[in-house]
């Protein structure tokens, strides 16, 4: 008995590996990781220096761990063992908080501190209002819009004990809006609006971004403001009667359960809303032509936020040739995708520019080459003081 | 290479034990060798080097050593040689920053830092290399005439970069004449999977509460978070360094190697001095009988002994790292044990058992901060917040989270702590051949241990967090 215990250790042991570098080699290689949302590493490749400094066998070790036989497999067993066996809250990152709310886990000691965000935001401030400037020379607008986060939103929805980052996006938010204020620059505080409203359904419990409810709220402010303000002439923000809200039946995945494996469960679905009384468009992503606003058909299975316009892209143009209106550009990361097919409505030319893909003009000759009437810039709480991507406008440094 | 990386268990290790066992006998010290050289050079080859140059001396004085050895002056002076040379390549790679700073600071002088990249592994194999001559020299070993069997000696890739600290002596016979069989091989892989599943599962988890709460200035912690991070702390380099032993020793025994333990459950002891008959065993024996009781051990005059521990706990200190961190570090335990040696040992020993373990574990911990913190003055203010000196909060948040996140992991760092395993196994096997228990025991046995591998795999697979602290060393 106790030789067939040994046998079965040695074969199973041995099995193991030596079947899982035949297999790993045998198997077809991934560039990327859909669950993780990055690049795989790819094989190294030989180089003298890095050998000689041991990196070349270290890029082996991450080649090996990315491209592991049944990787994804492993990753998900883990990922269950942590959350039903060890009943962990905290898993790759994610916090399982309240009301099946998945949330971003904040490290109790934060890689940018307060003090050194605050310095950030006051070069950014200063920044919009060299852009606010440059716009006002010709009679343009700035609005900036900032957005809350989806963990800052539901930041009441976070377990006991768990670091909620309160004060760090609290007193951002005051020091942005003031000193706003103080430059003269438009402003519109999306958390202030929401949290006047009292409602807890505005972002997805799932993914990091707003759901409909919220980017039409947010739609809504930024028209509202925008045609209140100036004497553009553009019409107030559909009502809701004036659009067709339609909920995509598919199985909806977010950003945040996908990094946990979809085994959060959740019934959320992804919602939609086209006007009703249509106007005619051409509509070019990357200066090719892209005509639909949500791409409900690509996704077969299930659907993403990514629907909202594609996902991110560089470089987006609505035309709607009706040059009595004004021309619109957008500045912003993926927050702007869900408010853009309600926005361009109100325009003769919605522009939308990603500076973290978008790299042939810089804001100021982009708006030299276009001469929009409004310029909104998009930012999230948590990038008030993000200096890089969209802060940065493509200037170099 | 880590042991616990799946480079090292996918691709080194079968790789080797193919080799090893397809080309027969005559070959397998070769195949050792040049996988053990390869595993050393992984990490940065030009430090290969070094090693070698090590190998070359030291296998030069052995040979010399066995040729003077009926004279005993010049065998004496060929000994004194090969220590002179083997703690220059530790003095210039290790020590000569530390020494130029504390020239700068005493002379107030502003030489300019050597900035020399330390070897993985120097401490190790510069004392195996010692151990060589020495045990030559005393007649414990015979030498070798052929030079790959002392570079496999040294460089033989289970004990090489972590220990344990192999001396000569032990492994003499077997470079030649060492079995390999069945029950041995799968007595390693059971050993090599535990010492795994102590490293990936339990030092891992600890290490991560360690590195984070440490990460923070003692005056931004609860008296709560500072146990706590002096607790994962005592528990991550436990579990790291003796996890590693066990791995080596597995591995060892798959190639037909038996090497000596080197930690007996340390933190059941109950008294200072116990615990350092288990912790790191092979490092205390190697400076016990090489350097301790050449000075005269405890048979000399009271203050000559006094020196000798001493000297011994300071140099234990500087050994494992180039700072004052370190030699307090060891001279604090040097203190302890001369205190309880002539003064208090007897009296602990009437104490209540759970009271003598209190004892001894509270000094131990206190011990792992200096160990840990990066200056001595963190040491003092983070002890001072663990002991209610500096009227920080009792609790926090980040206490709380890492006692309810991660509460699994400490049970079971405490109960992997203790010898439960060890006595129930024993039990075990005082039951008859064929009973229901043994029959119980030899069906969960692969069961277990497959589980625990896999779980392994599992966690390395997802984490990217494997430091191991003694690769410092």
């Amino acid at each position: 008995m106790k030789k067939l215990s040994k046998l079965t250790t040695l074969i199973v042991f041995l099995g193991i590996i030596f079947t899982v570098p035949v297999l790993t080699l045998l198997k077809t290689k991934e560039d990327i990781s859909q669950f993780e949302n990055r690049e795989l590493a790819k094989m190294p490749e030989i180089d003298k220096e890095r050998v000689l400094s041991g990196e070349y066998f270290k890029d082996w070790e991450t080649y090996m761990a990315d491209h592991i036989y049944g990787r994804n497999g492993w990753l998900e067993k883990y990922t269950y063992m942590n959350m039903n066996v060890l009943e962990k809250q905290k898993i790759n990152d994610i916090v399982l908080g309240e009301r099946d709310t998945t949330l971003p886990y904040n490290p109790y000691i934060p890689e940018k501190t307060l003090s050194q965000n605050l310095e950030d935001i006051a070069e950014m401030s200063e920044r919009l209002e060299k852009l606010k400037n440059s716009l006002e020379s010709y009679g343009g607008e700035l609005y900036f819009a900032g957005i809350p986060v989806q963990q800052s939103f539901y930041r009441a929805r976070y377990p006991e004990y768990f670091e909620r980052n309160e004060e760090f996006l609290d007193k951002s938010g005051e020091r942005m809006f003031s000193l706003l204020d103080e430059k003269g620059i438009s402003s519109i505080d999306m958390g202030k609006v929401f949290a006047e409203e009292d409602r807890d359904d505005y972002y997805f419990k799932t993914d990091h971004h707003y759901n409909f409810e919220g980017s039409y709220r947010t739609y809504r402010e930024i028209i509202s403001r925008i045609s209140a303000d100036s004497q553009a002439g553009i019409r107030g923000p559909l009502e809701r009667e004036e659009l067709d809200i339609e909920t995509v039946p598919k199985e909806f995945r977010g950003s945040r359960n996908r990094q946990i494996y979809y085994m959060r469960p959740t019934d959320e679905k992804l919602q939609i809303g086209r006007p009703r009384e249509e106007v005619a468009y051409r509509k070019l992503t990357n200066g090719n032509p892209d005509p639909e606003m949500y791409k409900v058909g690509e996704q077969d299975k299930y659907v993403t936020y990514d629907i909202y316009m594609g996902g991110d892209m560089a470089e987006i143009e609505v035309h709607t040739d009706r040059p009595e209106l004004p021309n619109l550009l957008v500045v912003g990361d993926s927050f702007t995708n869900a408010v853009e097919p309600l926005l361009y409505y109100h325009f003769n030319e919605t522009r939308v520019l990603d500076y973290r893909y978008y790299s042939e003009m810089d804001i100021y000759e982009y708006v030299e080459k276009h001469r929009p009437d409004f310029v909104v810039y998009v930012r999230d709480n948590a990038n008030y003081g993000n200096l890089d991507g969209n802060g940065n406008f493509g200037l170099e440094n | 290479m880590l042991f616990s990386s799946l480079i090292f268990l996918f691709v080194f290790l079968p790789s080797v034990l193919v080799l090893y066992y397809a080309l027969g006998k005559k070959f397998r010290n070769i195949v050792l060798l040049g996988f053990s050289l390869f595993f050393y050079a992984y990490g940065g080859p030009k430090y290969l080097l070094v090693m070698l140059f090590s190998i070359a001396m030291n296998y030069v004085f052995g040979l010399m050593v066995e040729r003077f050895r009926e004279d005993h002056m010049s065998a004496k002076r060929v000994l004194t040689f090969s220590g002179i040379g083997n703690l220059t390549i530790i003095g210039y790679y290790k020590y000569t920053d530390f020494f130029i700073q504390n020239i700068n600071t005493v002379f107030r002088a502003e030489l300019p830092y050597a900035e020399i990249v330390m070897p993985i592994g120097i401490s190790f194999f510069t004392f195996q290399g010692m151990s060589y001559v020495i045990d030559i020299y005393r007649g414990h070993g015979k030498v070798q005439k052929n030079p790959l069997n002392v570079a496999l000696y040294i460089s033989l890739f289970p004990q090489l970069i972590a220990g344990p600290i192999v001396r000569y002596e032990t492994v003499a016979d077997q470079i030649e004449g060492r079995v390999e069989n069945f029950d041995k091989f799968v007595s390693g892989i059971s050993r090599f999977i535990v010492g795994l599943s102590k490293k990936v599962l339990l030092a891992n988890s600890m290490g991560l509460i360690a590195d984070e709460v440490f990460a923070n200035q003692p005056a931004d912690i609860s008296v709560l978070l500072s146990w706590i991070g002096a607790i994962a702390y005592t528990g991550q380099i436990y579990f790291d360094f003796s996890g590693y032993s066990d791995m080596a020793i597995g591995l060892g025994r798959m190639f037909g190697f038996e090497f000596l333990e080197n930690f007996n459950y340390p933190y059941i002891s109950k008294s200072v001095t116990e615990f350092w008959r288990r912790w790191h065993i092979s490092l205390s024996t190697w400076f016990r009988d090489y350097v301790y009781i050449p000075l005269g051990g405890n048979k000399v005059s009271k203050v000559k002994h006094l020196r000798n521990i001493f000297a011994v706990w300071m140099l234990t200190g500087l050994w494992h790292g180039a700072s004052w961190n370190f030699v307090s570090w060891g001279l604090y335990f040097g203190v302890i044990l001369v205190v309880e040696k002539f003064f208090i040992g007897e009296r602990i020993g009437k104490l209540w058992a759970p009271l003598r373990h209190i004892y001894t574990m509270t000094l131990v911990v206190v011990g792992w901060i200096m160990f840990r913190s990066e200056t001595l003055g963190y040491a003092g203010e983070y002890l001072a917040v663990m002991f209610g000196a500096s009227h920080q909060e009792l609790l926090s948040d980040q206490a709380m989270y890492y006692l309810t996140e991660y509460r699994m992991e400490f049970l079971l760092a405490i109960v992997a702590s203790t010898p439960i395993y060890r006595s129930i196994k024993e039990k075990l096997s005082t039951f008859q051949t064929g009973s229901w228990v043994e029959r119980v025991e030899a069906f969960a046995s692969p069961i277990v241990l497959s589980s625990m591998f896999l779980l392994c795999i599992m966690n390395l697979v997802n984490s990217t967090f494997n430091p191991f602290i003694y690769f410092r060393f």
